[in-house]
């Protein structure tokens, strides 16, 4: 809550904690203060997982791809997994940007760094998953002697200029939005290695007005450019499934139900990254109560709308009266599945429902730990629209399980090895905190009774949207 | 003068150092050469197959065959369309053949262990041949033994003339018993087998298959019945239309009541009382079906019912039919193997019989074979017999060498080299020869002695086929035969020509019964004795008529069968990867051998499927995996022959189990090995692994019912009788769909009109989006005559170079066949219907293979173009443009495309086989059947060259080429005219999953069963034979087969017939 001090100190609502402009400042560049062991740890472990992605894919390609489990069980099922993470960062960083939402200031550059991140992960795998991945580029309109155009009737080159334009739009967004807070930290680094780095990503940004006009109206440009990829690339992904005439795919709710559930499991990782951070780092300061709180309603939000799908899908399965559509639904839940089946909709659909209750909502560790559910259940969520429908389509001859294997078993770590690789880069090399946007949310320093009056105001206006119980919040 | 280099010295450096790098540079590569032949062998073109006739020798069957070569290199082996046996088909070990000829773990040469040594040392044929013709001589007159197998040709004279000559005793072995191959049963309406597994190995499979076919298939509102008596359902078997359960050794009396008799007593004592009201009512029915039949026949008996009784049985079947089979009689053997534990043998020469592995464990061949201090083996391939051998003399593979084969009378057939041998090694009849020369006893033909084989056969061929030109007439044929009468006339002409003929079973073509002349010692030159055909029942018996006693078993316990198989016959062919992939017909198991135990026992035993057993007889104990089967009954178990062979080579080592190692006595009436009368205990060895076992789908998800698909379908004689009478039905499809529509007084839609000045849509659009209507290349398989061999899969793989990707592969579910065989238990809901009782009265074959959609739904999702459409319909596959996606694999409802998980391997020479005009896939590759592409584009080729259209039935994919009894129709659907079309046009035609509307181009003809199938297993009755009588089948509300019903069920998508009804 805002409060006044004796000596008039004016605070955000968002930010209480925080005291100045060269508060913001010092947190931001605390991150990147030289590294300790434990982070070197995590990185080496992330390396390492990398090594095991590497290795694994080397003997798919010695050897053949055969040495995978079977078919698109794994590998598709994370290509999705991680595209859908993505969604979340480009929610909070671009839509909510248009809709003026001051709450995601402090949080949007993690949660955009992990959409670019996430992306990067995900594309790796249509590459991988193919049987001859050195011939990838036959799939892109290049120009070439060969005079063929892919397929554009495919849904799987929809899905190649989908993930390539929402990485493309996505990491110019991200860079875009850095460049302001880079030029910070080449002002403030000593390293000169750094400065030099820094120097040269910043591109030279001053900070004049004139540079600060082009750089919002770019920011617009671009959060509006952004905006429609929420809804498009999942879709698209969406289509990879839905277009095909596989029963358990055939379906016209999938546009929808994936963007959703590409929201929901993005927040929930969000909120599985943001968690550590803050208390790491303490950051207390930045991720405040309604942070939590806004994140939380937006998982609650979309946790609703995917279990509605869920239900929606039976229903459908039911009321169609298509023999090969209920016995995929049936099997989904009772099949050689029902495990699967059932930790999606119980860590998708049921668990999330706890955040109605405030306590649970207000507590960090619980919140952590729901968002850890919600992740695995929607990796499940993919796994259970891939592997029961293939095995368990048309054809009872060609029924089939899938049989993972140790190089299925390492792609899928190491698909975590590489995006947490990218991520703890990300921390202590670039400004995780948007110093410019957080000021904005910042009472400025002003000498003028009257402009701090009306700051005061603005502040007092969030001040109401501020959930109750505030007081009790650890900030530290 | 300077230390320097002169200008002198420089340039000589320079010189050599040049002309030393131009010439490694040359040396080190490898020159290609482009062209094989600088002065090409006359006949060979390259890339023109050259085509030889020859006779198949994989079993005593003897088929007419053509050998397709490329450059030297036979490539495939096919039916002889003009051969009386094997109507232009082929069956899977035929198929295979190839894969014996290129085994990488052949012989490549003679080799030869000394006293004492235990590596064998290779050594030149005439080294080889003196070192035998040595130890021949030196060994004590009548000490010297030749094991022969039935050579029914020349071969017979020159090894008695060899005997004669050297004073050697012939002893001959067959492991499986001598059965009639001129039977006609073509024109039968009723068939008895007494455990006679003609459509396997009894008599003349691929000759019985194409007529079984004739009598059983749908034809002019008829088709036969037939009905299988023994204790378990083999493949031919799980044909029948019902079964008569026996325990083994009973099954005379089932034989001897058919006429007449108390079927309550028989039933009584051919098995448990438990079911005895069934098996009496079944056999009340066999007995009407017996008194009703004007033309029936009975065959048998069959190796899987040898045992207790087999005399009686022998007897009461030539009682019934004129003819029988006879048992193997292994009483020479016996003696034989008594001698050589007496030491009184010194010398033995084994041909390519491997008695070890073939002959019942418990009279220890082996044993006895380590006491002959000279052990020689004629053997093509390492086995278990030719391991103990110390002087192994590789004979030739049957396509690299000349030979004849007498199998039936009247039928004189030629064997000849397509190839030169592949490895060191020669014809048997050279072998015998060149012992005899190194001996000094020539046989001689026409008075002068024999200098080559060929000569010696072509003397004995003087008779038949004297002249060069009739010699070459006979080469060019395969042989002097009468034509193949019914030539290829296909069910389908025959459903329109009233087939109603009283059927011969002729049984007096048995010539004169001949013993082979024992040629007095080079007396007899073998122009002077001509070869006899070899009787098609052996020497008559002492004709003490054998009465039925009451069978005694070795041992207690559950009854154990022991049968030969499809595929590896007596073993002999189990080492061919092509056969050990193909799945077993009934168990779909490969690469395992396996025991059927009945789902009731293996639950009262507590036994899962896919858990190892230990079977334990009085003789030895064999450990292999149950398979839960109800085509086996209660108290009985059924092990396969053929695996378990040790030194078989890279494949075979130590796969699955040989169950003669369980038998021990002979029946002591016909001297043949007791398959059917031993008593085992089967314990478990609580190892279990199912994936390890068996393919994955198989036994994790049930695969054996059809979870209400419908996608084998079937319907009853009488429903298909009322339909016939109503009109001749329409091609599946569009037309077929209008008139639904019209009959339920829907929409009729107006018939599609061409766009003349867009020329869109074009005409025949209802086969889906193509451009050309000229062609629209299609397929029907007829499943009422599929039996479920399997000889298209192989057929398949060795024209399409499809690879075997071995066990561990297969039980991931990665088998690459283009085309399998589906077989179902019913249409059924739940896996475990298939374990009931009466599953296996309602088996449903269904070779499944790329359908050619019209609208594919694999072609859009290719990224790259990979999958495509042909203007002629096809659904073509660029495997060079495929980078492997496998989307169009998850969209193909049917899952009929294959993909290359690794480059599999083509072990040296097997890659020989390769068909140069198909290409090798690599890995990361999609594949699927092409409907044989490369023989549609020779065809246009040529037709195009000769500037005429191509004829119908003039493509002819390797599936439907080899298929024995006939399933596949091949041809154009735009020609409304065409074969292919006419075959569609039935009351019996579908699509499988034709709902989906993606326009197959297969068109299926639903089975036809004797009474209404059971609908979906949603009816607790059946037409079962061991649940009650036949006659009473499924509802009548639920019956598959009446258009508009609309589907009987809510979970039936459509009925029975009413194809795209949904």
């Amino acid at each position: 809550m805002a409060t006044e001090t004796e000596n008039t100190v004016v605070r955000s609502s968002f930010h209480p904690d925080v005291e100045s402009y060269e508060q913001v400042n010092r947190d931001a560049m605390r991150l990147l203060t030289p590294p300790g062991k434990g982070y070197l740890a995590l990185l080496a472990m992330s390396v390492m997982l990398v090594g095991l992605l590497v290795t694994a894919e080397l003997h798919n390609i010695i050897y053949g791809l055969g040495m995978i489990g079977d078919n698109w069980a794994v590998m598709i099922t994370t290509f999705v997994f991680w595209v859908g993470i993505g969604h979340a960062g480009t929610l909070i960083s671009a839509i909510l940007y248009l809709f003026r939402a001051p709450w995601r200031q402090a949080i949007y550059r993690f949660a955009e760094a992990m959409t670019v991140f996430a992306v990067l992960t995900a594309a790796l795998f249509p590459l991988l998953h193919i049987g001859r991945p050195w011939f990838f580029y036959w799939l892109l309109p290049l120009p070439s002697q060969r005079h063929i155009w892919p397929n554009f009737r495919s849904p799987l080159l929809w899905d190649v200029f989908a993930v390539t334009t929402y990485l493309t739009v996505s990491s110019v967004f991200f860079f875009i939005g850095l460049i302001p807070d880079i030029a910070a930290a080449r002002d403030s680094t000593t390293d000169p290695m750094r400065k030099k780095v820094y120097g040269v990503l910043s591109l030279g940004w001053r900070g004049t007005d004139r540079e600060w006009r082009h750089f919002t109206r770019a920011y617009l440009f671009l959060a509006a450019l952004a905006t429609p990829l929420v809804l498009s690339v999942h879709s698209v992904v969406s289509w990879d499934f839905a277009v095909s005439i596989v029963p358990g795919w055939h379906t016209t709710i999938f546009a929808p139900y994936f963007v959703a559930g590409a929201i929901l499991s993005g927040v929930a990782m969000v909120v599985t990254l943001m968690v550590p951070v803050h208390k790491i780092f303490r950051l207390g300061a930045y991720f405040t109560p309604v942070h939590y709180d806004r994140l939380a309603k937006l998982l609650l939000l979309t946790s609703c709308i995917v279990g509605y799908a869920y239900g929606m899908e039976y229903f459908m399965a039911y009321y169609s009266g298509e023999l090969y559509e209920r016995d995929v639904f049936w099997d989904r839940v009772t099949g050689d599945y029902w495990w699967a089946g059932w930790s999606m909709i119980t860590f998708n659909a049921f668990v999330p429902q706890l955040l109605w209750i405030k306590k649970i909502r207000q507590n960090l560790n619980a919140f952590f730990i729901i968002s850890v559910f919600v992740n695995i259940g929607m990796w499940y969520e993919r796994f259970v629209i891939i592997v029961p429908s293939l095995s368990h389509s048309y054809e009872p001859w060609k029924f089939w399980n899938l049989h993972m294997t140790w190089v299925d078993a390492s792609l899928l770590l190491g698909s975590f090895g590489w995006f947490f690789m990218w991520f703890l880069l990300f921390l202590r090399y670039l400004p995780g905190l948007s110093m410019a946007e957080i000021k904005e949310v910042l009472p400025p320093p002003m000498k003028h009774h009257g402009a701090e009056h009306h700051a005061h105001d603005e502040a007092q206006m969030v001040v109401e949207t501020l959930p109750t119980g505030y007081k009790e919040w650890e900030v530290r | 003068m300077s230390d320097g280099m002169k200008r002198r010295t420089f340039l000589k450096v320079l010189g050599a150092s040049g002309a030393a790098t131009a010439t490694v540079g040359c040396s080190t590569r490898e020159v290609e050469k482009l062209i094989p032949y600088a002065i090409a062998p006359e006949e060979i073109v390259p890339g023109v197959p050259t085509w030889y006739t020859s006779t198949c020798r994989e079993c005593p069957a003897g088929c007419g065959i053509q050998v397709e070569t490329h450059e030297g290199r036979a490539t495939k082996v096919e039916g002889n369309p003009l051969h009386p046996i094997s109507h232009g088909n082929l069956c899977p070990r035929g198929q295979a053949s190839v894969q014996g000829l290129y085994h990488p773990d052949r012989y490549t040469g003679p080799s030869v262990m000394e006293f004492g040594v235990d590596e064998a040392r290779a050594v030149s044929w005439s080294q080889a041949e003196r070192v035998v013709a040595e130890e021949i001589r030196r060994a004590p007159r009548g000490s010297v033994v030749f094991l022969t197998g039935e050579y029914r040709g020349t071969m017979d004279t020159l090894v008695d003339q060899f005997a004669a000559a050297t004073g050697a005793r012939r002893v001959r072995y067959a492991p499986l018993e001598d059965a009639p191959r001129d039977l006609d049963f073509a024109n039968a309406d009723l068939l008895v087998s007494f455990g006679a597994d003609f459509l396997e190995t009894w008599g003349s499979p691929v000759d019985y298959a194409w007529q079984f076919a004739q009598m059983h298939g749908y034809r002019n509102g008829r088709r036969g019945r037939f009905v299988w008596v023994g204790p378990h359902r083999p493949l031919t078997g799980l044909n029948s239309d019902l079964w008569i359960q026996t325990r083994p050794g009973t099954e005379a009396l089932v034989a001897q009541a058919l006429a007449g008799g108390d079927v309550n007593a028989v039933a009584q004592q051919t098995g448990p009382a438990e079911g005895l009201q069934e098996r009496a009512a079944a056999l009340r029915t066999l007995q009407q079906w017996w008194g009703e039949s004007a033309a029936k026949v009975a065959l048998g008996p069959g190796a899987a019912v040898q045992g207790p009784n087999s005399e009686a049985l022998r007897q009461a079947v030539a009682g019934l039919n004129g003819r029988s089979a006879q048992p193997a009689d292994l009483r020479p053997i016996q003696q034989l193997i008594q001698q050589m534990n007496a030491g009184q043998v010194k010398v033995i020469l084994v041909d390519a019989q491997n008695p070890v592995h073939s002959l019942p464990g418990g009279l220890k061949f082996g044993e006895a074979l380590r006491k002959v201090p000279v052990r020689v083996s004629l053997s093509t391939f390492p086995d278990e017999t030719s391991k103990l051998a110390t002087h192994v003399l590789p004979q030739s593979h049957f396509l690299e060498r000349w030979d004849d084969y007498v199998p039936r009378a009247g039928v004189f057939e030629l064997v000849q080299p397509a190839m030169k041998p592949v490895f060191n090694t020669k014809a048997a009849g050279e072998i015998v020869l060149g012992i005899s020369a190194a001996y000094g006893a020539a046989p001689t033909t026409a008075g002068a002695p024999a200098t080559t084989w060929l000569d010696y056969l072509r003397a004995a061929w003087a008779g038949r086929a004297g002249s060069t030109e009739a010699w070459r007439g006979a080469l060019k044929r395969g042989g002097v035969y009468p034509e193949s009468g019914s030539t290829q006339a296909f069910g389908f002409t025959a459903d329109q020509t009233a087939a109603s003929a009283t059927p011969t079973v002729t049984a007096a073509t048995t010539p004169a019964v001949t013993t082979p002349v024992a040629g007095a010692a080079g007396a007899a030159t073998a122009a002077a004795a001509p070869v006899q055909p070899a009787p098609a029942v052996a020497a008559p018996r002492p004709a003490a008529p054998a009465s039925y006693q009451t069978p005694a078993y070795e041992g207690d316990g559950l009854h154990l069968v022991v049968y030969p198989s499809l595929r590896f016959y007596d073993g002999r062919t189990g080492n061919r990867p092509w056969l050990l992939e193909l799945p077993d017909p009934v168990a779909k198991v490969s690469w395992d051998s396996f025991v059927e135990i009945h789902p009731a026992t293996a639950a009262r035993l507590e036994i899962d499927q896919g858990d190892e057993l230990e079977i334990t007889s009085p003789h030895g104990s064999v450990k292999t995996r149950a398979y839960l089967y109800p085509g086996v009954m209660r108290d009985t178990l059924a092990i396969q022959m053929g695996l378990g062979q040790e030194g078989g080579g890279r494949w075979t080592e130590g796969l699955g189990a040989n169950p003669m190692k369980l038998l021990g006595t002979l029946d002591p009436a016909t001297g043949a090995a007791n398959h059917a009368g031993v008593r085992v205990q089967v314990r478990k060895t609580g190892e279990r692994n199912v994936r390890r076992a068996f393919p994955q789908g198989l036994v994790e998800t049930g695969v054996r019912v059809q979870h209400d698909r419908a996608i084998a379908k079937a319907i009853g004689l009488t429903t298909l009788a009322r339909l016939d009478q109503q009109g001749p039905g329409l091609i599946p499809g569009e037309d077929q769909h209008i008139e639904e529509l019209k009959a339920s007084g829907g929409f009729v839609p107006a018939p599609v009109q061409t766009d003349p000045a867009s020329g869109y849509p074009p005409p025949g659009t209802e086969y889906g989006e193509y451009i050309d209507n000229d062609t629209r290349w299609g397929m029907v398989i007829d499943l009422a005559r599929c039996i479920g061999c399997g000889a298209c899969q192989v057929a398949c793989s060795a024209e399409n170079n499809v690879p075997v990707v071995g066990p561990t592969e297969v039980r991931k579910g990665r088998e690459m066949w283009w085309l399998r065989i589906e077989r179902y238990f019913g249409v059924g809901r739940h896996p475990e219907e298939a374990l009931q009782d009466n599953a296996t009265d309602d088996v449903r074959f269904l070779p499944m293979l790329c359908q050619h959609c019209g609208q594919a739904p694999c072609e859009p999702v290719c990224p790259v173009y990979a999958a495509y459409h042909t203007p002629d319909g096809l659904n073509g596959q660029v495997y060079n443009r495929c980078v492997g996606t496998r989307y169009c694999a998850q969209n193909c409802p049917w899952k009929v495309r294959v993909f290359n998980w690794f480059t599999y391997e083509f072990a040296e020479p097997l890659n020989w086989q390769l068909n140069p005009d198909v290409t090798v896939r690599e890995k990361g590759v999609m594949e699927k059947c092409t409907f044989c592409v490369q023989r549609i584009h020779e065809v246009e080729r040529n037709a195009a060259v000769e500037q005429r259209p191509v004829r119908d039935g003039e493509v002819v994919p390797a599936c439907v080429q080899t298929c024995p009894t006939e399933v596949f129709v091949f041809g154009n659907f735009s020609d409304r005219e065409s074969a292919v079309s006419h075959a569609a046009r039935t009351n019996r035609g579908y699509r499988a999953l034709g709902e989906l509307n993606t326009q197959p181009a297969i068109v299926y003809l639903s089975k036809v069963t004797l009474h209404e199938p059971r609908n979906g297993g949603h009816e607790a009755a059946g037409h079962s034979a061991s649940q009650g009588a036949p006659g009473h089948g499924g509802g009548e509300d639920h019956e598959e087969g009446v258009p508009a019903k609309g589907g009987g069920t809510e979970s039936m998508p459509q009925g029975g017939q009413s194809e795209g009804g949904h």
